[in-house]
């Protein structure tokens, strides 16, 4: 049961309570992963001619031994499993799994399909030798002693952990034949892009499967609560990394709509796509953005307001959802709105980077509507409460000239010279990353979940 | 490979000793007895040279001022550069940069001064206005890029910078991306240009994310905004603006029967004359 002023696990930052969140003095590189197939298993087939090192089963084979040797949240060997698959290979396990998968629920069965297709079309059939039935049988006997649904998850967790923990994430050089790739951008510049396994989308395709009831085989992931938090600490992930899987991220939504955690993380998350850092390298790239479904800086906006205001609703004590609330309604110039929320909240926040967000963004607030007293007392007590910030020195500074006292602008900026550039450490600039400290204890959380199911 | 970079990796940026140089001079208030304005006159592409206070027509808000003083070539320049120092801009870029900075310093004449303020996430003042040329050279070599982009917050540093300076400021901003990292908006550097009297001159790569911010901001402080192929061209381009600066008029004129606060249009011309005149369109007026 989470506690209505931390609904985190294990992280008393968010209460107000605890200690400076781990967030600061690094630089981002953000990323946008891209589906580019939307009937992914249209084209596995074409892609199964190339040569390849392994057959399909025994890939499922090594994939079966690493998801039964796997210790969650750990770095282990089990993780190097993926190293060197391809795109094909990897797609082509979804339909080698999913028949497994069949045999684990009905152990007669031998006509197999292929996953269902996203569109709702019927799906193909698969087919297999004698040899590779044989083979499918004795994986589906390994996965069947797991437990159906904690093996699920354990695939799932088995993928996070790969990308989170393993070396080189989700990206393929070179592959060229996935349906997924990322796009790597950084300080508002496109850097390129990168092929990618798609292990993100195969851990969600596992979660699908998911059925808490043994007596019902239609999967209802969304009546799992291990699946809400996989996808709580997926988007926490995202927002650590500003390494963007919108496609994830609203399947979350979608399973989960009415959960103010989940509502708030979706919520920042479209923030953060909200800003130029992502924006811009999207400016000559539609293509991209349309595949990787981030919308304009406004519609951005004005969907991250929404998630806020949903996840407000649902829980009235979220302050820190109550903080970003406001701060959209600033970014949209609805200083009237915004301003009772970040003065409520400023009431309740203890936390000292959090506090100096919310005097920064009432400051702002209180200049967009003429109330330049109560700007410059917000941004005092912000520089106040982080000495080295740059920002409330830059902000008192445009005040001051604004209001023709030339000498205290350039005494302010004096001020800010005098502090050395190294030793700055704005929590501004890392704003779009911090709920993405949640991601840890998230982690935590759901690994223990599982290593309790897990034979010691 | 989307991963967390140190910031210590990054931003190297070191601080020289300067600040913002504070001596005491009128403040920007008393400007509205006594308003300037810096114009660029041209005649076929030419450039004007010899015109007296007696031969402008300026009219702020509609109403004639009498011109008082139309100086040319004779008040030392303030150059500050306001230079991009992110993560972008390393290896090649960074030379070129630092040679077209190095550049326009060498062409300053003795009496005129020089500042250097760079921006990554941080902005820093690396050199105050002086007359030590050897100084901000100096400055220029010891900047190290990485990081984000605070273009908006640089800016700003740098239209103060030489604010309470008599001499005249021109503010030459590079910046090859957009800003992702200033607390400041574009809206405020663009109303903090129009209180101000320096003049920028910016330049960009083509096709930058940063040129519309940078075009508006030029053309309300009546400076230009450039976009380059290479940025070889950068060292030629920074003279040419040093030059054509120099060869701006600084109109004055004591502010009568127009109310001081708020926005002041501004129109500039030269009697009898198919002169071509470039001014600020207007400046904001401080007072009750």
């Amino acid at each position: 049961m989470r506690s209505t002023t931390s609904p985190f696990p294990g992280n008393r930052a968010h209460s107000g309570r605890g200690s400076r969140p781990a967030f600061g003095r690094r630089s981002i590189v953000a990323a946008l992963l891209v589906c580019l197939a939307g009937a992914v298993s249209g084209v596995l087939v074409a892609q199964t001619v190339q040569p390849v090192k392994y057959s399909r089963l025994q890939r499922l084979e090594q994939w079966t031994e690493a998801l039964e040797r796997h210790q969650p949240a750990e770095k282990d060997a089990a993780l190097e499993t993926f190293a060197d698959w391809t795109a094909p290979e990897f797609a082509e396990l979804k339909i080698s799994f999913y028949s497994a998968l069949q045999i684990v629920r009905d152990p007669s069965i031998r006509t197999f399909f292929r996953p269902p297709l996203p569109n709702g079309r019927p799906s193909t059939q698969a087919f297999y030798s004698r040899d590779e039935v044989r083979q499918l049988v004795d994986v589906a006997k390994r996965l069947r002693k797991l437990g159906e649904s904690h093996m699920l998850r354990r695939g799932a967790m088995l993928h996070l952990d790969a990308v989170v923990l393993g070396s080189g994430n989700d990206a393929r050089k070179g592959s060229r034949r996935s349906d997924f790739f990322i796009y790597h951008m950084d300080d508002g510049q496109a850097l390129g892009q990168q092929d990618a396994l798609g292990q993100w989308d195969f851990a969600r395709f596992l979660l699908e499967q998911i059925h808490p009831d043994p007596d019902d085989v239609r999967p209802r992931p969304s009546d799992d609560d291990w699946v809400r938090r996989w996808y709580r600490t997926l988007l926490a992930y995202q927002l650590s990394q500003m390494h963007f899987n919108v496609a994830d991220a609203e399947r979350g939504l979608e399973l989960f709509p009415s959960d103010p955690e989940i509502l708030f993380l979706e919520g920042v998350l479209h923030e953060a796509l909200s800003s130029p850092a992502i924006q811009e390298p999207l400016r000559n790239s539609e293509q991209t953005r349309q595949s990787a479904l981030v919308r304009s800086a406004g519609g951005e906006l004005d969907l991250a307001e929404d998630l806020l205001r949903r996840a407000v609703k649902r829980d009235p004590t979220f302050v820190e959802a109550r903080l970003h609330l406001g701060r959209v309604l600033v970014e949209r110039n609805n200083h009237k709105a915004a301003l009772p929320e970040l003065t409520q909240v400023l009431s309740k926040i203890q936390d000292r980077i959090l506090q100096y967000y919310g005097q920064m963004f009432l400051g702002r607030s209180a200049a967009g509507i003429g109330d330049m007293a109560g700007a410059r007392a917000a941004f005092e007590r912000a520089s106040q409460l982080v000495p080295a910030a740059q920002s409330p020195p830059l902000a008192l500074s445009q005040l001051a000239y604004a209001r023709g006292d030339t000498d205290e602008a350039t005494a302010l900026l004096q001020r800010l010279a005098e502090l050395p550039s190294l030793e700055r450490d704005d929590p501004w600039w890392f704003y779009n990353t911090t709920a993405g400290r949640f991601f840890a204890p998230s982690h935590q959380e759901i690994a223990a979940d599982l290593r309790k199911e897990m034979p010691q | 490979m989307t991963v967390w970079r140190r910031a210590a990796a990054v931003g190297g940026l070191v601080l020289a000793t300067g600040v913002v140089t504070v001596a005491q001079r009128p403040t920007f208030s008393s400007r509205l007895e006594a308003v300037r304005v810096d114009v660029l006159v041209t005649e076929n592409g030419r450039l004007v040279r010899g015109l007296t206070p007696a031969d402008f027509v300026v009219l702020d808000n509609g109403k004639p001022q009498t011109v008082d003083l139309a100086s040319f070539e004779t008040l030392p320049v303030n150059v500050i550069l306001a230079l991009d120092h992110s993560a972008s801009v390393t290896g090649n870029r960074l030379a070129q940069l630092q040679d077209a900075a190095r550049t326009v310093l060498r062409a300053l004449a003795p009496r005129d001064q020089a500042a250097l303020v760079t921006f990554s996430h941080r902005v820093a003042l690396q050199q105050a206005l002086t007359r030590d040329g050897g100084a901000v050279v100096a400055a220029v070599d010891a900047a190290q890029p990485g990081g984000q982009t605070s273009l908006f917050d640089g800016v700003y540093t740098g239209l103060l910078a030489g604010v309470n300076d008599p001499s005249r400021n021109l503010v030459l901003v590079f910046s090859d991306g957009v800003d992702t990292a200033s607390w400041l908006s574009a809206a405020q550097i663009i109303e903090t240009a129009k209180r101000s009297d320096a003049v920028v001159y910016a330049l960009s790569p083509k096709d930058a994310g940063s040129a519309p911010f940078l075009r508006d901001l030029a053309g309300q402080t009546g400076g230009s905004a450039f976009e380059v192929d290479s940025l070889a061209e950068l060292s030629g381009r920074f003279v040419a603006i040093l030059e054509e600066f120099r060869h701006r008029y600084l109109l004055s004129y004591s502010l009568q029967g127009v109310p001081s606060p708020g926005w002041h249009k501004l129109e500039v011309r030269v009697k009898n004359r198919r002169a071509t005149v470039k001014a600020r369109p207007g400046y904001i007026g401080i007072g009750k």
